[in-house]
């Protein structure tokens, strides 16, 4: 118990102190908010020329909600700390981390969340501003108890997200380089989370994959919750199956990051 | 190539990558018979062209613009601004990535299946597909090299080099899909529209072969453009790190 409060406690302080220094340099988060925006506008676009000439599930409402509610949800649970744990080991700077009195997950978590909350905030505006041009076309209807289980949902699906990036980042161990293995997350991202086909109109196969595979709860699954298109039974066993990735991440992380040390060379390039 | 491992997963990953381009298309057009006038056979030409710039994009220009965007930030720029050549072209040429051989082996592939089952055979279709190759590289380096440049008066822009390969996937898609202003944009400022389509459309038949004059004029006054931009820019380029 002693060892949790003083992580989260350093948690605290690395996160505050990455608030601070990033945010001498607010104007850098706009690349970031557009990056984010593209593909999410690019398939909204998309989706409603089809969703004009047939019959979808999902309306044009739904569609225009959908998307823009990808572009805060991606954000929220987003984690960049494949090119961070990548980059240190590349460089051979990954040796600092291991003198520290602290596990290295600690300053990974901290960084990406001191510079995701400036984010978010540079964010709000863009959202408030898309959300006034569209907002005829939006239907967004959350009771208290979906508000909650979103929120879950949100913190969820950042866990996985950070777990899951930092396992990739650890491969570079072996591989000696990153960009591979974040393009490959890239495709898998943005085919399995719902951000080019949402899971209602995939098709069956899709649909299954998108199910039961840790990318749905990036983006799917929060959406799936804001925009009530899902059962109980369909949010427990959500919640069942998040929870069960998370652990298996989690407890992956602890393996390969072992593994991955005895490989370690420290000489960078 | 130092790393064979990291190059073998690249490769696979970039074929994935146009398997699933292909195959979002093909569910797009599942129960329609064509998107805006174009064909699930007709798209993949279009695609063709916008995976081979992609490859010049992937692997000529975004180890160079990365590395000019940490520079700026870093202040390391002025080593560059100080040696007796053209800064722009020194900082566009430092790195080539061999990551690109799969794509274009894939685009190749997409371009000469194109034209086996749209039936495009004429010699002269070569042609087209070496100016229109030109043209799109040069829109292509002029936009993604401006996008950069950007970071001289930012200092630090978050991934600003990963703006413009992203933004490249809208050439994938016919403009008349979106609202006028954006297909406006898409046509004249920002002339993604030209990248696949406009080529597409001429070796379809659809538009005329003058069209690729236009294009190729398009490129070299944005190659001009860029060049007066990194001008002005470096103007406002203060050499301080952060």
């Amino acid at each position: 118990m002693k060892k949790i409060i003083r992580n989260l406690r350093l948690v605290w302080l690395f996160t505050t102190t990455n608030w601070q220094t990033h945010s001498q340099n607010r104007i850098g988060a706009i690349s970031w908010i557009i990056n984010g925006a593209i593909t999410p506008m690019l398939m909204m676009s998309i989706w409603l020329v089809v969703g004009n000439r047939q019959q979808l599930s999902m309306n044009s409402s739904q569609i225009v909600t959908y998307y823009l509610l990808t572009i805060i949800v991606s954000r929220i649970t987003g984690s960049w700390s494949l090119y961070k744990i990548g980059g240190l080991v590349r460089s051979g700077d990954f040796s600092n981390t291991l003198i520290k009195p602290f596990s290295y997950l600690i300053e990974i978590l901290s960084h990406t969340l001191g510079v995701k909350l400036l984010r978010l905030i540079s964010l709000a505006p863009v959202i408030a501003m898309l959300a006034f041009v569209l907002k005829d076309s939006l239907i967004l209807n959350v009771s208290l108890t979906t508000g909650l289980l979103l929120a879950l949902s949100l913190i969820m699906g950042f866990l996985i997200k950070f777990f899951w990036s930092n396992l990739l980042g650890l491969l570079t161990f072996w591989l000696g380089e990153y960009q591979s293995v974040d393009n490959l997350d890239s495709l898998l991202g943005q085919t399995l989370s719902g951000e080019l086909i949402p899971l209602a109109l995939a098709p069956p196969l899709l649909q299954f994959l998108i199910s039961y595979t840790p990318y749905r709860f990036i983006i799917s699954f929060p959406i799936e919750l804001a925009l009530g298109q899902t059962t109980t039974h369909r949010i427990i066993e959500g919640f069942l199956i998040g929870g069960l990735y998370l652990s298996l991440l989690f407890l992956l992380n602890k393996i390969i990051y072992r593994a991955g040390l005895r490989k370690y060379g420290a000489y960078g390039h | 190539m130092a790393y064979p491992q990291d190059f073998l997963l690249w490769s696979a990953v970039d074929l994935l990558w146009s398997i699933i381009n292909i195959l979002f298309f093909r569910i797009l057009l599942l129960n329609l018979p064509n998107i805006s006038g174009w064909t699930f056979n007709q798209i993949i030409i279009p695609l063709g062209f916008v995976h081979l710039i992609g490859a010049f994009v992937w692997g000529v220009m975004y180890s160079n613009m990365k590395e000019l965007a940490r520079d700026v930030n870093k202040g390391n720029l002025d080593l560059y601004l100080s040696k007796p050549a053209n800064s722009q072209f020194l900082l566009s040429t430092r790195y080539l990535d061999f990551n690109l051989l799969p794509s274009v082996v894939v685009g190749s592939f997409l371009l000469w299946y194109g034209f086996s089952i749209n039936n495009i055979s004429s010699p002269s279709s070569l042609l087209i597909v070496l100016i229109a190759l030109i043209s799109g590289v040069g829109i292509a380096y002029s936009l993604y090299f401006m996008s950069v440049t950007t970071s001289l008066w930012a200092n630090r822009l978050q991934n600003i080099q990963d703006l413009f390969p992203n933004t490249l996937d809208f050439a994938k898609y016919p403009s008349e899909i979106f609202p006028v202003v954006t297909r406006f944009i898409f046509n004249t400022i920002l002339p993604f529209a030209l990248i696949g389509y406009l080529p597409a459309n001429i070796l379809l038949g659809k538009a005329s072969s003058w069209l690729l004059l236009s294009f190729l004029a398009t490129a070299l006054i944005f190659v001009y453009i860029s060049h007066l931009f990194w001008n002005f820019a470096l103007r406002h380029y203060s050499s301080a790190s952060s």
